[in-house]
């Protein structure tokens, strides 16, 4: 068992704060991924839970243990590095064996462990050689196996993935998934990459500047993104976002924007500055009669990804992007309008960033009832 | 009909003309080697002249021919002058005590500087790294004072205390550990390991060839020390140096056995430079960029 | 209405406060005090020995530069004020060692720093054999210590059949006694500590020139800059850090270390004192006046000017260092 919350974390360098009032809980058996752009704070946040470093403020606690100012070997945690971090001087048998003779195990017992983990991780053969002398795959084994061989609650993985070729990455990414659902153990991933983290992940933490951004299931933080960092920061390209005026006309909620408008919901709104965005995989090419949300725009460029093509549209001051199959029949100099419908519309506060939902005026927005929320999807 | 499709490999436009050779080049590395070889030959010719002078007859000392029959009565004079096996053992256990006192000392040291983060931690640097702004000479009456106080006076031990640390090994061995990968420490803490074992089981095995280094260089520094012997430990019979400088204060020194005394004493550094040659030459280079 | 969504929506609960296990924090706590005691415990040993050698001696050799002593146990020291600094900056000697610690200064500025660099410069980029083969014969004199340097070098000097004055009487010039004239004899031990510095200092430079790297150069040659350009503008910026390495042990090491036991062992700074520097003076001065407090003054005095001298260069090392990471 064990479930990791974190309270107010909190962490500065000199002047900078690299964890920022972070709270966060992690449920038993989850696979948690920080995910967020180099110097967001996540391994910072990783090493917190480890042991490594210290917070200035707030505090650490499993399985109802605080454990803030306890060292790393006290707190049954493994972690695997980017640089794998392999003992050098070491043959893999000691490497995977070192966590258990620090630990002043028995020899049986670790000798029995190691062989058990090789056996799992097919290093059986590589026992004996040097980290030096394996290629970025095995010692990328290796390092898991260290991990694994101590049994821990909690498998702490800093970019695990990130020093492997794309081919080797997507088979040890599926690996790593498998072993989650095996071992009953937590796990909190670092990673940069969306694609790991979409796919690991039960639950994915966005940071950015040392602050948590959201929380939320892989499809809640993809298709709910709570604010416009969010929002940018995952899909491949990412959600187009515009600005755009809301106001309202014949009790209807409109929009328009130098190169967009759109007709919404029934409601009576005063005007003010809306961010709209879009997924371009949720934009169509228009044709006669289309309903919802309208983009007028010219076809800068067409990209080729193979199974599919991302056209970069130039619409009014904003870049916007569509991707469909291929081909998507669309050239460079074209003018094209762009058609979503409403549910794929999403609504930011320009000035706070964050995704906001019309919520009916009828309704005390105090206590909603059920199902009376009209969330923009 | 199958067609086959042409094969990708073979690239329709042209291939880039292979880059030519700049003309020229050849007349400035000969200049390049003439220089060096100037330079080279004024650094070793004193020393070949010393190898031959050691091997003359004591008559013929100042002749400039080579000696064809290598006489011995020069290294004679020279083993029977001064007291060699004090002199040699003083010499080692100085130059081993010395060297390893100031190796540890400087790791440990650099460990703490640059694996932790500590209150007061620049100004520690600064007290380090001023003691090169008190030359030796400035210090030399109250060291005196306090050695006599500690009967330190005219022994080998006198000599190796005040020696124990070294600026240059703190500051070398720190740029060292700055560049040890620190994922490496973190794994060997979350592995368990105090910060003690972390030194001994994962920094300094992987640390080996540039401390072996290091301790050579500090040998051979210990081993060429004058100054502190002359003020603490005078007699003919301290050390290497000390002896020598002994026999080449008289006012009319004998050339023949001094000179075979001094190759005699450098002779054991020699012998290591010849074996670890690359190594000594790489870690005094390295030290010298920081 | 448009409302706000929560940021944090699908998190589980982080209401609650962190629990208060008592035994885990007091084990914390020692645990945190052992940790910020440890790097002081690493530092200790090294630290120790540099209060009691080098930090206690110095504030000593502050006291006894106000008192009048004679370095026997036996015999009470008394103060006597400023005395001692009066004596000092009185001392006929010291005007003249200054001038001699310039000299020499200059000396070995130029053999172990300016001389070193154009070569190093010129000869830069050779084969990396042949460098090898270069490297290992510069870096012989380092092996040889200043008292086997001084022998060998009397003996080069020596006035009757020594080699210098035979190859020199080759094209004509009459033998001397090159340490014990008082005009030749500073500038023969400069000639002995320049030999002793300069192969090194020649392998020092040449490594700070490949650690430049050619993609610089590679960069200034497509923006059409020129041999002397790139010369200006980039050897010699991006090798000043270990030029100033190189002046700094210059200034503040050879004298102290080189110099000092040729001196001693040679000429014992004469002839008639012109090969008396500060450092030997200051020698001289504890172990033969047997005037601890007149030894102690000078000491500071030249305590003073010496780290007026080497503060700059060292602070300016530290600024460049800072620039290379």
């Amino acid at each position: 068992m064990a479930r990791i919350r974190l309270h107010h974390i909190t962490k500065a360098y000199g002047d900078t704060v690299a964890l920022d009032d972070i709270s966060l809980d992690v449920a038993h058996g989850e696979l948690l991924v920080l995910l967020g752009p180099s110097g967001c704070g996540k391994s910072t946040l990783l090493r917190v839970m480890a042991g490594l470093i210290h917070p200035d403020r707030g505090g650490v606690e499993v399985d109802g243990r605080d454990v803030t100012t306890l060292p790393p070997r006290q707190r049954n945690t493994a972690m695997v590095f980017q640089s794998y971090a392999l003992y050098p001087h070491l043959s893999v048998r000691r490497n995977l064996g070192f966590g258990l003779r620090a630990h002043r195990r028995p020899r049986t017992e670790i000798e029995e462990k190691v062989a058990d983990v090789a056996a799992r991780l097919g290093l059986d053969r590589l026992l004996d050689r040097r980290p030096r002398e394996l290629s970025g795959g095995q010692r990328q084994r290796v390092a898991l196996g260290r991990a694994m061989v101590r049994d821990p609650a909690v498998f702490l993985m800093d970019e695990p993935l990130s020093n492997l070729d794309a081919q080797l990455r997507t088979a040890t990414r599926m690996e790593l998934a498998a072993l989650h659902r095996s071992l009953d153990a937590t796990f909190v991933y670092v990673t940069h990459d969306q694609v790991e983290a979409m796919t690991l992940g039960t639950r994915i933490a966005v940071l950015d500047g040392g602050r948590l951004q959201q929380v939320g299931t892989p499809a809640q933080i993809y298709d709910e993104p709570a604010n416009v960092f969010v929002a940018r920061f995952l899909g491949a390209p990412p959600m187009n976002l515009l600005p755009a005026v809301a106001s309202s006309r014949d009790r209807r909620v409109l929009l328009e924007g130098a190169a967009l408008s759109a007709v919404l919901w029934e409601g009576e709104v005063a005007e003010r500055a809306v961010t709209v965005g879009v997924r371009p995989e949720r934009l169509r090419i228009g044709g006669a009669g289309a309903a919802g949300a309208r983009f007028r725009s010219r076809v800068v460029a067409v990209e080729n990804l193979g199974n599919d093509e991302v056209a970069i549209c130039q619409a009014a001051e904003e870049r916007i992007c569509v991707r469909g199959p291929r081909p998507l029949g669309l050239r460079a100099g074209e003018n094209v309008e762009l058609v979503a419908s409403v549910d794929d519309l999403r609504l930011f506060d320009p000035a706070s960033g964050r995704r906001m939902v019309w919520v009916p005026d009828a309704c005390d927005n105090h206590k909603l009832p059920a199902g009376t929320v009209h969330d923009v999807r | 009909m199958f067609q086959v499709t042409p094969d990708p490999r073979t690239d329709s436009a042209n291939p880039p003309p292979p880059p030519r050779r700049g003309g020229g080049r050849r007349d400035t590395t000969i200049a390049r080697h003439a220089v060096l070889i100037a330079v080279g030959l004024l650094v070793v010719a004193p020393l070949v002249w010393l190898i031959l002078a050691m091997f003359r007859a004591p008559r013929t000392l100042f002749s400039e021919s080579l000696p064809f029959k290598p006489h011995l009565a020069n290294l004679a004079h020279a083993l029977s002058e001064l007291p060699w096996s004090q002199l040699l053992l003083h010499t080692v256990t100085m130059a081993i005590g010395v060297s390893l006192g100031q190796l540890l000392s400087g790791l440990l040291a650099a460990y703490a500087f640059s694996c932790w983060q500590f209150r007061g931690q620049r100004l520690l640097m600064l007290v380090v790294i001023g003691t090169w702004l008190v030359p030796f000479q400035v210090t030399i009456l109250p060291n005196y004072v306090l050695l006599s106080k500690l009967g330190l006076l005219n022994s080998v031990a006198g000599v190796i205390v005040p020696q124990l640390s070294s600026t240059f090994a703190v500051l070398l061995l720190r740029q060292h550990l700055k560049n040890f990968p620190s994922e490496l420490i973190e794994a060997a803490r979350i592995d368990g390991l105090s910060s003690w074992s972390i030194l001994w089981r994962v920094v300094v095995p992987n640390l080996g060839p540039s401390l072996a280094a290091l301790e050579i260089l500090l040998f051979i520094g210990a081993w060429n020390e004058y100054l502190w012997p002359l003020i603490v430990y005078r007699s003919p019979d301290s050390v290497l140096q000390v002896g020598i400088s002994h026999l080449l204060s008289v006012t009319d020194p004998d050339y023949g056995a001094l000179l075979a005394a001094a190759g005699l004493a450098t002779l054991p550094l020699l012998v290591l430079y010849l074996i670890l040659q690359r190594r000594i030459v790489d870690a005094f280079v390295r030290s010298g960029l920081r | 209405m448009f409302v706000e969504v929560e940021p944090l929506r699908g998190d589980l609960d982080t209401s609650v406060p962190i629990s208060d296990d008592r035994s885990a924090l007091r084990a914390g706590r020692r645990h945190r005090l052992t940790a910020v005691a440890t790097p002081y415990m690493y530092l200790a040993p090294a630290l120790i020995c540099f209060a009691l050698w080098v930090y206690w001696p110095l504030a000593q050799t502050f006291r006894l530069s106000f008192v009048r002593w004679n370095l026997l146990p036996t015999t009470p020291s008394v103060g006597v004020g400023l005395a001692n600094y009066r004596h000092v900056l009185r001392l006929p000697q010291l005007q003249q060692a200054a001038e001699t610690t310039g000299l020499y200064m200059v000396g070995l500025l130029a053999l172990g720093v300016v001389l070193p660099a154009l070569i190093a410069v010129v000869t830069q980029g050779l084969g990396s054999r042949a460098q090898a083969f270069y490297r290992s014969v510069l870096f012989l004199p380092v092996l040889i210590s200043p008292v086997v340097a001084a022998t060998l070098w009397s003996f080069l000097f020596a006035p009757n059949g020594g080699a210098v004055n035979s190859i020199l009487g080759n094209v004509g010039v009459s033998p001397r006694n090159w340490l014990f004239d008082p005009t030749t004899a500073p500038l023969s031990l400069i000639v002995i500590a320049g030999w002793k510095v300069l192969g090194a200092s020649i392998l020092i430079v040449s490594a700070g020139l490949v650690n430049i790297g050619p993609e610089y150069y590679e960069a200034a040659a497509l923006d059409g800059a020129g041999r002397l350009r790139r010369f200006t503008e980039i050897t010699v910026p991006l090798l000043s850090p270990t030029l100033l390495f190189l002046l700094t042990t210059a200034v503040l090491v050879a004298e102290g270390q080189i110099m000092f036991p040729l001196i001693d062992t040679l000429t014992s700074g004469g002839p008639s004192r012109a090969t008396t520097d500060i450092y030997y003076l200051l020698y001289s001065l504890g172990f033969t006046s047997f005037d601890v407090g007149l030894a102690s003054a000078a000491a500071v005095v030249f305590f003073v000017a010496f780290a007026a001298t080497a503060v700059p260069c060292l602070g300016l090392l530290e600024r460049f260092s800072r620039y290379q990471d």
